[in-house]
């Protein structure tokens, strides 16, 4: 109740700020869902007013040829620059007697002025006559009864009456059209499907299947690209955005009921912006429609009748021409219809021999009629001298628009051939094992003799496509970039060890304490104590940036602090080398356990002075 | 243990005896084959002599020797589009072959020759497209054989050039190492047309004359006529027939038996 009344504040505001400005216009369209119909038949007629800046009356059309068997309206209110109303009178009509009746004009009173409705006329035949829609589905929509209203909302695939070739959804749906159900073979049928959607579409929709067309011969009538435009449609009273999905020309192929199968889309619909309802995939399928391909009448060739409307022009290059020479005749068939079914035929003329044709073909839609150019050329060459006639090319066609055949042909063209008559070419049989002789008319060919010997090679793969040909000129430069690689590695780390010789004496020192190691398994003290010193020595070595070899104690004491040392690191140090120089001649050092020891001393003092960071630089 | 080991020896002996005596059979029935073909052209039967060729054909093999007297004796019997397929597959196979060359040229004169007669005028494209006429002296195995010559010797130039000292021979692996890149260049391009990837399709050969139809349907419209020993592209093929791309810019369909691809 709020919300009513907040709608009707805001109507009324609206049309306040708008009314100045505002242009009362009107539009009327009435429309049926069936104009020929049988007596009794109920049929649907929808009158649909849309008013724009203001109020009008309607003024009904008169039924009273008709027995009103149910009424309904619906009104819908639209804001855009200008407040537009749009009301939908529907009526359920039946007739009471046959005729042709004309439903006239309803009237629209804008103030002083006068807007009509178009008019209809429906014809009425016997109780029963009554034809099917072209373009209905299999199952036609049958009317509604007044006293039930459509709910397509509760009841997707509804019936709606006026809707043909669809299944009603009230958020999408697809609808086949064609132009003419009952077409003749040959005639083109325009098949177009429609997707009708509530909410706009937030991308081009997916057509997963197309509509079948077997037994029809078919061709494109929109372009490959093109943009998807909707105009606003009511159905049923709801507003729905229409996009045109598919046209295309169908050529019934034979007679009898051809069926264009149904399509089948994916749809993505509704606004990125609108915070209510997220946009959403639907899959959608229309429903199949058939057409009933009538037999081209009586009068027409027994077969090869073509129908459109078409027109022939022959022409030859020459009309003088030596015996034996060529000449080109060339017939242009130029109409609207399946050109592919026209076929022109060359009679043989005696005295000039023509090759098999060449066919040309230039197909195009103007204005959704399929039609074009087709050109075909063949080669004549005149085998003894004389005058020739070729008679008149053409075809028998049916007309469709004015429903008779007629004899489309181009005018007989003359040829004059001079010069002595020529052989007659052999013929080339295709035989190959029963033609083994020349053809008789032929010169003989000279070829060298056969070879007599013959390795029989058998049948092999191309080198280049076995599997090892791709890794074979791969590994070259595979190989190459490896060895590069290899190369820059190698630098890398000579760099490195240049940059920082503590880290290649660390190294060194530890392959000094390996060897130490083995010879205290081997029980050599000398040779374990000569490693520790050694070791110490060289670490010593790197990071003075001298041999530490020709110092006494007490200067590799003082260098030590002098690089940084704190007094227990030089003084454990200086008392591990004075102790590897006594141990290797006492008796005490020859214990392995001493060994062992003095090994991890050394080891563990090689790591300190490896961390020692020298005075004046940041670690 | 050894029992069993001595018993696999002897099957494994018996399976390779018995391999080999079947691919024996099989050469010696291929030469025997070949020796009737020979001796029956040379009696004069010539349609004894192609029915046996063919049947070697059959049998897988692919030589240019027998490809050689297969358009031979095609040519010499007028079924020149024929004769034209066996001298280009012989050429295939072994570039440079002379005889199968002279054949060629006899075979295409005679089809401007007849096509002369027919039509009072006739052009016949003697020559392939330059792409393939440039390669036509070299085999397919010859130019993958030297694409991987190629290059190893470029990247071995590459790697010698580094350990080299003196500076001439320095200059002089310079030099050689964009030419060898070159000739790789070309060489793989060469490869590239003899496999046809520059091109759509299968390059074949129209067998004999023949309408080319609208579709692969022999109640289809014909769009023209082909000539035999005209060069033709295959696009594609559906049931028995081929789709091709012909000089003149047509298109169209033709039975797979009028067709012979290389």
């Amino acid at each position: 109740m709020v919300r009513t009344r907040i709608v009707s504040l805001v109507c009324v505001l609206w049309l306040f700020a708008t009314s100045a400005s505002a242009q009362l216009s009107a539009t009327a369209v009435m429309t049926a869902s069936s104009t020929q119909v049988a007596v009794g038949d109920p049929f649907r007629l929808q009158l649909e007013v849309d008013v724009t800046g203001g109020n009008a009356h309607v003024q009904p059309p008169d039924l009273s040829d008709f027995e009103v068997v149910g009424r309904d309206q619906q009104q819908s209110l639209e804001m855009g620059q200008q407040l537009q109303v749009t009301t939908v009178f529907s009526y359920t009509l039946r007739a009471r007697r046959s005729g042709r009746f004309t439903i006239p004009a309803a009237q629209v009173q804008l103030g002083s002025r006068t807007i009509q409705s178009n008019t209809l006329v429906v014809q009425v035949g016997a109780s029963g006559s009554s034809q099917a829609n072209p373009s209905s589905p299999p199952q036609p929509a049958v009317p509604m009864p007044d006293d039930v209203k459509p709910d397509p909302w509760a009841d997707p695939g509804t019936s709606v009456e006026g809707l043909n070739g669809a299944r009603f959804d009230g958020q999408a749906f697809l609808q086949t059209t064609v132009d003419r159900a009952d077409p003749y073979v040959g005639q083109q049928v325009t098949v177009t499907v429609y997707l009708y959607t509530r909410a706009p579409l937030s991308s081009a929709p997916a057509i997963t299947q197309q509509p079948s067309a077997n037994r029809f011969w078919t061709r494109d009538l929109l372009p490959q690209n093109r943009a998807l435009d909707a105009h606003v449609q009511r159905v049923a009273g709801i507003p729905f955005r229409v996009y045109l999905l598919l046209r295309f020309a169908a050529f019934p192929l034979e007679p009898g009921p051809l069926t264009i199968g149904a399509p089948e889309v994916d749809v993505r619909a509704g606004s990125l912006f609108d915070v209510f309802r997220a946009p959403e995939t639907l899959h959608r399928v229309g429903v199949p429609v058939v057409v009933n391909a009538q037999p081209l009448p009586e009068g027409g060739p027994a077969q090869g009748g073509v129908v459109g409307s078409y027109r022939v022009e022959s022409s030859l290059d020459r009309h003088q021409v030596g015996t034996g020479d060529a000449v080109t005749l060339t017939a242009t068939v130029t109409g609207f219809g399946n050109l592919s079914d026209v076929r022109l035929e060359l009679p043989p003329i005696d005295g000039l021999r023509a090759l098999a044709p060449r066919v040309e073909d230039d197909i195009h839609a103007d204005r959704d009629r399929v039609g074009g150019t087709r050109r075909v050329e063949w080669l004549i060459v005149p085998e003894r001298p004389g005058s020739y006639t070729i008679p008149a090319l053409g075809f028998d066609a049916f007309d469709p628009e004015a429903g008779t055949w007629q004899r489309v042909e181009a005018p007989a063209l003359h040829l004059v051939a001079a010069g002595n008559a020529i052989a007659e070419p052999p013929s080339n049989s295709p035989d190959a094992e029963d033609a083994t002789s020349p053809p008789a008319a032929e010169e003989p060919i000279r070829f060298r003799p056969i070879h007599v010997h013959s390795e029989l090679l058998r049948a092999q793969a191309p080198l280049s496509a076995s599997p090892a040909f791709p890794y074979a000129l791969a590994a070259p430069p595979c190989l190459f970039a490896l060895l590069g690689l290899g190369l820059l590695f190698a630098r890398r780390r000579k760099e490195q060890a240049a940059e920082d010789p503590g880290r290649a004496a660390l190294k060194a020192g530890k392959k000094l304490l390996d060897k130490g190691r083995h010879a205290a398994k081997a029980g050599d003290a000398k040779g374990v104590y000569d490693a520790a010193s050694e070791a110490l020595l060289t670490i010593l070595g790197a990071r003075l940036g001298e041999s530490a070899r020709g110092l006494t104690l007490r200067q590799v004491e003082r260098k030590l602090y002098d690089l940084g040392a704190d007094e227990g690191l030089a003084r454990r140090v200086v008392d591990e080398l004075e102790s590897c120089d006594f141990a290797r001649f006492s008796a005490a050092g020859v214990e392995p356990r001493e060994m062992e020891q003095a090994l991890k001393r050394a080891a563990a003092l090689m790591v300190r002075l490896g961390r020692l960071t020298p005075q004046g630089v940041k670690p | 243990m050894t029992s069993l080991r001595q018993f696999g020896l002897a099957a494994a002996f018996a399976l390779a005896a018995l391999l080999g005596s079947l691919a024996s059979a099989s050469a010696q029935d291929m030469g025997a084959l070949w020796n009737t073909a020979t001796h029956a052209w040379l009696a004069g039967d010539r349609a004894q002599a192609i029915r046996t060729w063919e049947q070697l054909r059959e049998a897988g093999v692919r030589d240019p020797d027998l490809e050689y007297d297969l358009g031979t004796a095609y040519g010499e019997t007028g079924h020149l589009g024929r004769a034209v397929w066996h001298f280009e597959t012989a050429l295939s196979l072994r570039p440079g072959d002379e005889d199968a060359r002279m054949g060629l040229d006899a075979a295409r004169t005679a089809i401007g020759r007849r096509l002369a007669q027919r039509r009072g005028e006739a052009t016949v494209l003697t020559r392939p497209p330059m792409g393939e006429a440039m390669v036509a002296p070299f085999s397919e195995r010859l130019l993958a054989a030297l694409a991987v010559a190629f290059d190893a010797l470029l990247f071995l130039i590459l790697v010698v050039r580094r350990y080299v000292r003196g500076e001439n021979a320095r200059v002089g692996l310079a030099v050689a190492a964009p030419l060898v890149a070159l000739l790789l260049c070309a060489d793989l391009w060469g490869l590239g047309v003899k496999r046809g990837v520059f091109e759509h399709g299968a390059t074949a050969i129209v067998l004999d004359d023949g309408p080319l139809f609208e579709g692969p349907d022999p109640r289809a419209q014909a769009r023209g006529d082909v000539t035999e020993g005209e060069r033709a592209r295959v696009l594609g093929a559906e049931a028995d027939f081929l789709h091709l791309e012909l000089g003149g810019d047509r298109h169209g369909w033709i039975g797979k038996d009028h067709i012979g691809q290389l």
